[in-house]
């Protein structure tokens, strides 16, 4: 007995030696600030760690369909709200939630807002298991900086200086538009969400709750992501959950989009055209609805104002 | 789970299966193996783990048939004299020689039928159109379930063995679908033998901490081979053969390189995970690489680079066909006429012939794996047919065979060989694989690692300082090993402080240089596709 005690307690000591040593390499490896030659990983909804704490009233989550079609500063220009999106490639919920939980510890937003394509996308069961590592140890998810390493790294304190005018939107001016569509068929099919996506759904609704934050649930439109039998899986989702629903795609009046110049890939994303109609749109819905004030005028918010004829210079508006 | 190189599989699959294993009587641990490897069957295959319940069934059924032969066989034998004796005795193997073929016959028949139709079905209409023979077969495709290639051939072994006498039937189901089925071994195996593996499968070992640590390191071996060298070469190597057009024959050469040095990462990386789990439980698989690059014959390489697979087709089909009644008798005409060394030659060229293009069968559906079994039998046919007369040629010379320099020309001639070999086994096609060695004999160049335009294939020159370096700690450690040092027994003598710093940093080396996660794709497990 005494033996398996003290094997034990040798692999325990092990183990927190090696968490130490992991720690120690992860600080050593993690970009000491939040752009790209930095190394900073999806420096596109990392610069959001650029934002002042505490200034920005909406944000966005999901994959590529929402840092396609919203795009912040269009909104800010119109209604002076701030707002940021979230959104990173085939995003999976178990990231969503560690991006809001991360974000909620500096930004106090009153709306945040979930593109539902994220919803049905499969969660590999190790995902989750793989992102607390890399959120425990973050040189699981910078190791490969070793290639870039340099004495700067050996300053362990970090600072996020950059921020984008962009504002984690994806600009895409190409046309490749559709000759035909026709996909939203009126079905009483529904979808079903997987189970571990649902848990992942929940805990980020429960999250925010928690920090009294209005959650929404928002399909932009995409003829090749999005059908009715989804539409009808998250609507049930959403009625059961007492959660605010709303589908671009079946609301062609208030969201006229033309599918043969507002997409950039044949239906898959909505280009820049497409976004300033999405962004439009839910800039009016926002700001009738949830009392967000114009910051415009405000002089905390002066690089917002600063970043506007950068954003408008680079979507080619000057 | 979709491999053993996964999460679920080193931080759920594992260390639960310990617990459940230790709190588990020692008499029923095996059934524990049972469970764990059914689950891992099916997280593998799904539905398709049928196929696998249906060859334990046969497997178990022919091996009862046939000792229930053996038992009235005995009995029938009883208190007779020799002559009647060898009558019956005849009648009765006629039997047991029935039902060893008819359960070889059900496993080549699965085994063919879902890994091969779609092959031959393909090939028949290109003969038919090519005889302007108006009839298009369907052309079938199936899944396969994971290991079918591997398990298949224990199955025969197990079959063959309890017909020859050599291992006793195993009276219990479960435990025959333990050997069939336990789950280290069921991707890429060992393809372990019954009377081999059998005793430690059922017998229940404690896990030690001997064994934990020991059978931890062994995978962690295994993962440094798999993640810092074979998955930070895939890029080099899937542009070069993707683009194979693009590039001169010196790149062709780098990726038949690059090639070869992934796959013995990636399979004998994946052989230490396997042999490094099991050996936790106290189970102890038949090694299947021994330092193959060390090998101064091809013949030589073969004994050393998948032993379980070289020796399943030396007992079960070269020695078989090569000492065969035909062929015991042609040997007898043979050596009179052309000698001792040149008389069996015939014989054992057939029976050679016949394994290397199973070889290259087993290993793929596609003429590149018959070339590739067909041209390693030239090469081990060539080798023993002028090796009297390199003998006579170095003698007259003065050249001694024996000499660190003559070792060391003939490992690299081997090597040559052998990145060669794998050029024709990883090539997309024979086309890929034709156009591809023509590339490499016709338009052989270095200007691209002069002007380093080598460094933009996919791994940029750190990769390459990282691969290197690796390779030197593979290769100290290989060497080690060579000369009967166990490097793992080596470090546990050492005080624990430069053990357990050892262990750091072979941790550490592992989670910086892997090549995991963003930006990275990771190298499906190779054998497990054969």
């Amino acid at each position: 007995m005494n033996t398996i005690i003290k094997n034990i307690t040798k692999v325990f000591l092990f183990l927190v030696i090696l968490c130490f040593l992991l720690l120690i390499a992860s600080y050593l490896f993690e970009p000491k600030t939040n752009n790209k030659e930095a190394g900073m990983r999806d420096v596109r909804l990392n610069a959001i760690l650029g934002e002042k704490d505490n200034t920005l009233d909406v944000l966005f989550l999901g994959d590529s369909e929402v840092f396609s079609s919203i795009s912040p500063m269009e909104m800010y220009n119109k209604h002076g709200f701030t707002s940021f999106v979230l959104g990173s490639a085939a995003q999976q919920l178990h990231y969503t939630k560690y991006l809001l939980s991360r974000t909620l510890k500096k930004q106090k937003p009153k709306v945040v807002i979930l593109e539902t394509n994220a919803i049905y996308r499969k969660i590999e069961p190790t995902g989750p298991i793989f992102r607390k590592l890399q959120n425990w140890f973050s040189i699981f998810e910078y190791h490969n900086r070793w290639k870039s390493l340099n004495f700067r790294d050996l300053n362990l304190s970090f600072s996020y200086e950059y921020n984008s005018e962009f504002k984690g939107y994806t600009y895409k001016p190409g046309i490749k538009g559709l000759k035909s569509w026709n996909y939203m068929n009126p079905t009483t099919e529904s979808k079903e969400i997987e189970n571990l996506n649902k848990k992942f759904l929940l805990s980020i609704i429960e999250l925010c709750n928690e920090f009294d934050i209005k959650f929404i649930l928002l399909s932009t439109p995409s003829t090749k992501n999005w059908n009715y039998t989804k539409h009808m899986g998250i609507k049930e989702f959403a009625s059961e959950h007492n959660i605010t629903y709303i589908d671009l795609n079946l609301m062609k009046n208030e969201v006229p989009i033309d599918w043969e110049k507002d997409t950039c890939d044949e239906g898959d994303h909505m280009n820049y055209y497409g976004a300033v109609k999405v962004s439009n749109f839910i800039g009016d819905y926002l700001a009738n609805n949830y009392k967000l004030e114009n910051k415009k005028d405000k002089p905390e918010y002066k690089s917002w104002n600063e970043a506007l004829p950068r954003y408008f210079k680079a979507v080619g508006k000057f | 789970m979709k491999s053993y190189y996964s999460l679920t599989y080193f931080l759920a699959f594992i260390p639960l299966l310990m617990i459940i294993y230790s709190i588990t009587p020692k008499k029923k641990r095996w059934f524990i193996l049972l469970i764990a490897s059914l689950i891992f069957s099916y997280s593998l295959s799904g539905k398709l783990i049928v196929y696998l319940i249906s060859s334990i069934i046969v497997v178990y059924l022919s091996g009862i048939w046939l000792k229930k032969i053996n038992d009235k066989c005995e009995k029938a034998t009883e208190n007779i004299d020799k002559e009647e004796k060898k009558i019956i005795k005849a009648k009765y193997n006629k039997k047991k020689k029935l039902i060893l073929i008819g359960s070889i016959l059900i496993h080549v028949g699965i085994l063919i039928f879902l890994k091969y139709s779609e092959f031959f079905a393909t090939n028949i209409n290109t003969l038919f159109e090519a005889l302007n023979i108006n009839i298009h077969l369907p052309i079938p495709k199936f899944l396969l379930p994971i290991g079918i290639s591997f398990y298949t051939l224990q199955a025969i072994s197990y079959s063959i063995d309890v017909y020859r006498g050599l291992i006793p039937t195993e009276k219990h189901l479960g435990k025959v679908a333990l050997y069939m089925s336990f789950f280290p071994q069921i991707m890429e195996g060992p393809i372990c033998r019954y009377n081999e593996t059998a005793d430690s499968l059922y017998e229940g070992k404690s896990i030690t901490y001997h064994n934990f640590t020991f059978g931890i390191q062994r995978i962690m071996y295994g993962i440094l081979k798999k993640c810092v060298i074979a998955d930070r070469l895939n890029p080099l190597i899937t542009n070069i053969f993707t683009n194979y057009n693009e590039f001169n024959g010196g790149i062709i050469a780098l990726g038949a390189i690059a090639y070869t040095i992934q796959l013995y990462m990636e399979f004998s990386g994946t052989m230490d995970i396997v042999i490094g789990t099991s050996e936790i439980f106290g189970i102890k698989l038949t090694e299947n690489f021994q330092r193959p690059f060390a090998s101064p014959t091809i013949s030589e390489f073969w004994k050393r680079w998948h032993i379980t697979l070289g020796s399943w087709f030396k007992d079960y089909i070269f020695y078989p066909i090569s000492t065969s009644k035909p062929f015991r008798k042609l040997t007898l005409v043979l050596r009179k006429k052309l000698g001792n060394y040149y008389g069996p030659v015939l014989a054992g060229v057939t029976a050679l012939f016949t394994v290397w293009l199973l070889n290259g069968f087993w290993h793929g559906v596609g003429w590149q794996y018959i070339l590739f079994g067909l041209y390693h039998f030239c090469l081990i046919l060539i080798g023993s047919l002028i090796s009297p007369l390199i003998k006579k040629i170095t003698d007259k010379l003065h050249i001694n065979r024996n000499s660190k320099g003559y070792h060391i020309i003939q490992i690299i001639k081997v090597c040559i060989l052998v990145f060669i070999g794998e050029l024709i086994f990883r090539a997309e096609g024979l086309q890929a694989c034709l156009n591809m060695l023509q590339s490499l004999f016709t338009n052989f160049s270095l200007s691209s690692f002069k002007d380093l335009s080598f460094l933009k294939l996919g791994i940029d020159c750190a990769d390459y300082i990282i691969v290197g370096v690796t390779l030197i700690i593979i290769f100290i450690i290989s060497h080690l090993e060579e000369k009967n040092i166990n490097v793992r027994e080596l470090i546990a003598k050492q005080n624990i402080i430069l053990r357990w710093a050892i262990y750091y940093a072979f941790i550490l080396f592992i989670i910086i240089f892997g090549a995991y996660g963003h930006g990275y794709v990771p190298v499906d497990p190779i054998y497990a596709q054969f």
